[in-house]
């Protein structure tokens, strides 16, 4: 059971590392794109 | 002696708050509607999703309990987010539940229940929801204050100072500029969460390194630190409540199908349901860990103490000046995210559903955000109240689990029966209703008295738990059997 905690808690931190980079790079434009589309109907 | 420094970390946490009160504020200008307010105009993409979702289901409450868990209970004290990660992948791929309810185009559970089982159910199902919700969300603020006084070194006398400053913070943007100025500040605080809680990791599992951690929970727990069917505090019940319990979260846990009913359609919200599964697993085991290296380093908890702060203690002595500013930044933006979306999710449900039979009419946008602006704050007072006068018996995770089991067994029942289950009618959701509440409301009563909590301590949580999901069955299967057929429908 020791290995497989071990090898869980490595997996947490590679995918969370890729999942961070992923999300702060695509959320920044999905956070301006939806700004935007609010700006538009508004207008 | 904490290694918090005022200057030197002081600046980094003031320079996140700075960020963050900012980026809320701005976008406020965005709300015109009520529609904006409580959904983001239903505007939000998958990586804003992603982001959101993951930030608001992390608070300084999870960092707290899951470390608890990890400290009292080893390894497999991470077993709920393995059930809340494979619930969430499996709802996520087949849409089960998720997608009727998304089609719906309903802002909430209960307003999608009013189609089904009539307005006197979505108005009572509101109430159960708001009740089970706030009881659990009550005492995030008071552990809060207490994770920071611990890590900062500061004197306990200022808890209710630093839960005021803290809950105004969130507050003040969160009134002022809905899920708009949630979804925005939750992508900034998911990044900085994120990075804190990779940092403290990699330094715990290069300083502290994976054979003394592994030694810890062998030596303290044995077996049982490793597979909880073999931990005397765990055993089948507790798994069977784990499942149950983060299945029906995921399903109906209001700040989470928030994220669900605000993605710009079903499939963006399924996506983002299986994609972030697996932060369910980070989002345990990575405190867990921490919660080991408290028991690595500063030993097994003396009679008397408290288990729960042991990981913070161990925290204020483990992290360098610099990196400890970076942690309580990580844990601010972690614990803001999840205040300002549970208030906003709780506040949404009183205003649409529990309001409802109040408002004559369709009000006008300003004046539904204006009440919508007067329940968050009304919200936050009472997180602060009851923040200040309840006190936790046992551990925290059960209490949170048993609480919202108030609400997660009666409403998972319903929205299953809704989605699928053609004879389920009014009568069965007033079963389901009654029934899950019941229970544990029941249990959190006896706890509290003298006479009864010696038997309530027997009977244990986790039963409590499995009793409210079957009561809650059994009230709906037997109430819509038991009320006569509409004719019109039995021809149908």
């Amino acid at each position: 059971m020791s290995t497989f905690w071990h090898l869980l808690v490595w997996s947490c931190v590679v995918w969370y590392s890729t999942i961070t980079i992923l999300v702060a790079v695509r959320g920044w434009k999905d956070v301006v794109g939806m700004l935007k589309r609010l700006r538009d109907a508004e207008d | 002696m904490s290694h918090f420094h005022p200057w030197i970390d002081g600046s980094i946490v003031g320079l996140y708050l700075l960020g963050t009160m900012v980026a809320g504020i701005w976008v406020r200008r965005y709300v015109s509607k009520v529609e904006h307010f409580l959904v983001a105009g239903r505007e939000m993409n998958l990586y804003l999703g992603i982001a959101s979702l993951a930030a608001t289901e992390f608070g300084i409450i999870t960092c707290m309990y899951a470390a608890e868990a990890g400290y009292t209970k080893g390894f497999a004290g991470a077993t709920p987010g393995i059930c809340q990660a494979l619930a969430m992948l499996v709802i996520g791929l087949t849409g089960f539940c998720v997608k009727p309810l998304r089609a719906s185009g309903a802002m909430t559970l209960p307003e999608l229940f009013e189609n089904r089982f009539g307005k006197r159910v979505r108005w009572l199902a509101g109430v159960v929801i708001v009740l089970g919700g706030l009881l659990n969300m009550g005492v995030f603020l008071k552990i809060g204050g207490d994770f920071l006084c611990a890590v900062c070194g500061w004197n306990p006398d200022y808890l209710v100072l630093v839960m005021g400053v803290l809950l105004l913070l969130v507050a003040i943007y969160t009134i002022l500029g809905g899920m708009l100025s949630v979804l925005v500040t939750d992508f900034l605080q998911f990044i900085i969460m994120s990075a804190g809680l990779l940092v403290v990791t990699l330094l715990i599992l290069h300083h502290v390194g994976w054979e003394r951690l592994e030694e810890a929970v062998r030596v303290n727990h044995g077996e049982g630190g490793f597979n909880p069917l073999a931990n005397p505090t765990m055993g089948w019940s507790y798994l069977i409540f784990q499942i149950l319990g983060n299945t029906a979260a995921t399903l109906t846990w209001q700040t989470t199908i928030s994220r669900l009913l605000s993605s710009k359609d079903a499939a963006t919200g399924q996506r983002i349901y299986s994609r972030t599964s697996f932060f369910f697993v980070c989002r345990w085991l990575i405190p867990v860990l921490w919660g080991i290296a408290a028991l690595a380093m500063l030993g097994p908890a003396k009679e008397g103490e408290a288990t729960l702060m042991a990981m913070p203690q161990f925290l204020a002595t483990f992290l360098p000046i610099g990196l400890m500013g970076l942690m309580v930044a990580a844990m601010l933006a972690a614990d803001m995210s999840t205040d300002s979306s549970y208030m906003l999710g709780w506040g949404s449900v009183i205003y649409n559903d529990i309001l409802a039979p109040f408002r004559k009419g369709r009000w006008p946008e300003a004046r539904a955000i204006r009440w919508n602006r007067c329940i968050v704050a009304l919200i936050g007072v009472y997180l602060f109240v009851f923040g200040l006068l309840y006190e936790i018996q046992g551990d925290v995770w059960s209490y949170l689990l048993l609480s919202g089991s108030v609400y997660l067994s009666s409403m998972s029942v319903l929205l299953i029966a809704c989605c699928y289950w053609k004879r389920a009618n009014s009568w069965g959701a007033f079963g389901a209703i009654f029934g899950g509440a019941l229970v544990p409301i029941l249990f959190l009563s006896f706890e509290k008295m003298a006479t009864t909590a010696a038997w309530a301590a027997d009977f244990g949580k986790d039963n409590a738990g499995i009793a409210a999901f079957a009561a809650a069955t059994t009230g709906m299967i037997v109430g819509s059997l038991i009320k006569p057929r509409n004719p019109d429908q039995t021809a149908s």
